[in-house]
């Protein structure tokens, strides 16, 4: 078990990565005419982070994404609306990797949760009912990016986790 | 190498086909071209958006509204009501676009495969 001060460190490079992919996500543009479509490239942090870490410290270095991510380059609403994506997700991803899912379940129910979550905050935000009719279009594509991801994550915590966490 | 195992292959295959069903329960009827009235709450009639004709209703207290489809889209020609909203409403034609005249319970809304213009969309 690594040392409480290198958890720390991990947790910090973890929210830093975290980072970095949801901005670089922000230039990748869907030639699809349905808002909201994206690919959650910060979802492979957040499963990696929940493999070698754990729950609790991945609620952390969640929490410290997104709001950073608000602060930088995002907006208050912004920040309401990847927050509930990423604790329904999150929330998910847990309940998914205690039912003994492999880490591809974990990550395809963490995307599609969160365009769950946030198909329900926009349709908090413009109360019209017509906002989910997006929802069909952004789990198939959720899908698809979730697999991947949870490819990645599966590579990611192979290279780095049995000898560095 | 983690392969999936079984319960990852039935979960995405259930959600991948509740998504694919439900997409296409809900586009099915997209390139209707109608437009719905309803009045008082219950349907009216459905007319074809590429017939012109006219439709005469006598609504909630006794208001009249005369209600005109003509170049493919609908408007509210004439109504009896004080506010005159569904009249400045105009034309409507993108999908899911609706004119109501409140007082008479009038609701007018369309089907078709125009999509509406966005004002804004956010990240």
């Amino acid at each position: 078990m690594p040392s409480p001060s290198r958890k720390i460190t991990i947790c910090a490079a973890y929210t830093a990565l975290g980072l970095i992919l949801g901005y670089i996500e922000s230039f990748i543009v869907f030639p699809i005419r349905v808002p909201g479509v994206r690919i959650g490239l910060a979802n492979i942090v957040t499963v990696m982070c929940l493999y070698s870490l754990g729950f609790s410290y991945t609620v952390v270095v969640m929490l410290l994404r997104v709001t950073l991510s608000a602060i930088l380059f995002g907006s208050p609403v912004s920040f309401v609306y990847s927050l509930a994506g990423a604790a329904l997700a999150l929330a998910g991803m847990y309940m998914a990797k205690r039912l003994r899912f492999s880490i591809y379940g974990v990550s395809f129910c963490g995307a599609v949760l969160h365009n769950i979550a946030q198909t329900a905050v926009a349709y908090f935000m413009v109360s019209s009912v017509y906002i989910f009719t997006y929802l069909p279009v952004l789990i198939l594509v959720g899908s698809f990016a979730g697999i991947i991801t949870g490819f990645v994550a599966d590579i990611m915590v192979r290279r780095l986790g049995s000898r560095e966490v | 190498m983690v392969h999936m195992n079984k319960r990852d292959m039935i979960l995405i295959t259930v959600i991948v086909l509740l998504a694919a069903l439900s997409y296409i329960l809900l586009h099915h009827g997209d390139g209707d071209n109608v437009v719905s009235v309803y009045v008082k709450g219950s349907l009216h009639g459905t007319y074809d958006l590429s017939v012109p004709r006219q439709i005469h209703i006598v609504g909630d207290n006794g208001i009249i509204n005369d209600i005109e489809i003509s170049d493919g889209s609908v408007f509210m020609k004439y109504s009896d009501c004080p506010g005159q909203q569904c009249v400045n409403t105009g034309r409507i034609d993108r999908n899911n676009e609706s004119i109501c005249c409140a007082p008479a319970g009038t609701l007018i809304t369309v089907h078709t495969a125009k999509e509406p213009d966005y004002d804004a969309i956010t990240k």
